[in-house]
């Protein structure tokens, strides 16, 4: 392959790592791979993947780093934060969404933008677990349900229960609770999914969020959050042409400089 | 714990069980049973705790600040600050010299600084809870854990056993961290001499000396288990009550 405009982004993630392999005609290949323990050795696995996949050399494109474990892999041309990442995929895939809604599993963030594309302002949650994936997997966990289970149940309720309690670990003992106490599986799903749409909501007040608004994140792929936090803020998201999960990865290779082999 | 005049005739814990009636039940035959009272001899019961307005035979209910409080003083007449640290929630309380109640901090919104935040990180560290204390004294090496979240940090914890830390080492770290937050909630009280602590995250070694550290204090060894220092303060109250009827 000699592609001249070959390059990459690497989000590494502190559940998944997500690399994406773009060229002149847009994205390649794209790759997320989830993992237990070592980022650093995750990220080279998944590298390992993506260019046997496409018969290309790890020697042959520059990338850009990002995410929680943007520093593990010494070969990067540069670093960027999740959130510059995110600004420069819009500014290219998207350029008339106001605000972005990023759910990951360790931070969940709202990102605003003005008339030219520019960041004003930006709301993050990164100390606490609550409206994470992280929340999410716990819940999950609890009451023995795959994340499509979960989504189904969620999607069928009603009447969703009150999930009250923020702190992960905390809320963990309240579905249970809730379970035992006789409320029906799909409403405590229905519950636990609101409470990750409310957390999302309180990002998208706090950077004042406008539409049109588009969400992304491995949470975002649950389609019981998307209708949730839908119906909270009032209005549908825009769909964003690429999967929701590789986002941050997809603007780190936006912010790749293109070789000029 | 079954209170005979300012005697302790028999304590016992037991693991929470799902629901409130059972564990009642149960840890009221098991303590009957160890003082080798029945229990219509009991003059009268009070209950504290997160379950215990669900307690039907109790004739009062205190909150578990009071309880503590008057727990420790019974042991220790000189205590000024109880630090009490249970499994759900972490507590502060400073009281007068005559043992009341002046001011008290209390966490039980996060399980950051609590026993549940231990038992997460003991877990991903392949521990049982109560090994935590003893294996961390072997540490040289104590790690900084940067999370604040139990459930964060149980992923760092596993990125450092993948890059070969010794248990020992994260273990110390562990409990440096449920310590650090300890500490915050502490000083928000404001500490007075002397400082004892309770709950069951007291009977972690390595937690008390890191908090002791953190404060600058020594903590008064109170002479009976920690974890039942709730459950005695309200016997005080009970036995108060049966010497007024």
């Amino acid at each position: 392959m000699s592609d001249r405009m070959l390059r990459a982004g690497c989000d590494i993630g502190s559940a998944s790592v997500k690399w994406v392999l773009i060229g002149s005609e847009g994205i390649i290949r794209y790759t997320v791979l989830p993992y237990k323990g070592s980022p650093r050795d995750a990220a080279i696995r998944a590298c390992h993947t993506i260019c046997g996949d496409c018969g290309v050399a790890k020697e042959d494109f520059a990338f850009t780093a990002t995410g929680l474990g943007k520093a593990v892999l010494e070969d990067a041309c540069g670093q960027a934060s999740e959130s510059r990442c995110l600004w420069r995929l819009c500014a290219e895939q998207m350029p008339n969404v106001r605000t972005i809604i990023d759910l990951g599993c360790h931070t969940s963030r709202a990102l605003r933008f003005g008339e030219a594309g520019q960041i004003l302002d930006i709301a993050e949650s990164t100390a606490c677990a609550s409206g994470t994936g992280l929340f999410l997997e716990s819940m999950a966990r609890a009451l023995e349900l795959s994340f499509t289970a979960l989504n189904q149940q969620a999607r069928r309720s009603q009447n969703p229960s009150a999930v009250t309690t923020q702190c992960a670990v905390f809320a963990e003992s309240e579905v249970i609770s809730l379970v035992n106490g006789g409320e029906s599986v799909r409403d405590v799903c229905a519950g636990i999914v609101r409470s990750i749409a409310l957390n999302a909501l309180t990002l998208y007040t706090n950077c004042q969020g406008r539409p049109p608004v588009a969400l992304c994140g491995g949470v975002s792929t649950i389609e019981a959050v998307r209708i949730a936090l839908a119906r909270e803020l009032g209005h549908a998201f825009i769909a964003p042409p690429f999967d929701r999960r590789i986002a941050a990865a997809y603007g780190a290779a936006l912010l790749t400089p293109a070789s000029d082999g | 714990v079954v209170l005979d005049d300012d005697e302790i005739r028999a304590s016992s814990v037991l693991k929470a069980r799902a629901r409130v009636e059972d564990s009642v039940r149960d840890i009221t035959a098991a303590v009957l049973e160890k003082g080798g009272v029945r229990f219509e001899e009991v003059r009268s019961w009070v209950s504290t705790g997160y379950g215990r307005e669900r307690i039907s035979f109790a004739c009062v209910n205190k909150s578990e600040i009071a309880c503590h409080a008057r727990g420790a003083s019974l042991l220790s007449p000189h205590i000024r600050t109880v630090v009490d640290v249970g499994g759900q929630d972490c507590k502060a309380i400073r009281l007068t010299p005559t043992g009341k109640v002046v001011d008290f901090a209390m966490n039980d919104k996060c399980a950051a600084g609590t026993g549940r935040a231990l038992e997460q990180m003991a877990e991903a560290l392949g521990y049982d809870i109560a090994e935590l204390g003893p294996i961390s004294s072997e540490a040289k090496h104590p790690v900084v854990l940067t999370n604040h979240c139990s459930l964060f940090a149980r992923t760092e914890i596993l990125r450092l056993l993948c890059e070969k830390t010794k248990p020992e080492d994260i273990a110390a770290g562990i409990n440096h961290s449920v310590a650090r937050r300890i500490a915050v909630l502490v000083r928000n009280v404001g500490i007075e001499r002397d400082v004892c602590m309770t709950g069951g995250v007291s009977k972690n070694g390595g937690v008390q000396s890191a908090l002791a550290e953190m404060l600058g204090v020594c903590f008064v060894p109170l002479g009976a288990d920690p974890q039942i220092i709730g459950a005695l303060g309200a016997a005080v109250y009970a036995a108060e009550m049966g010497a007024r009827s």
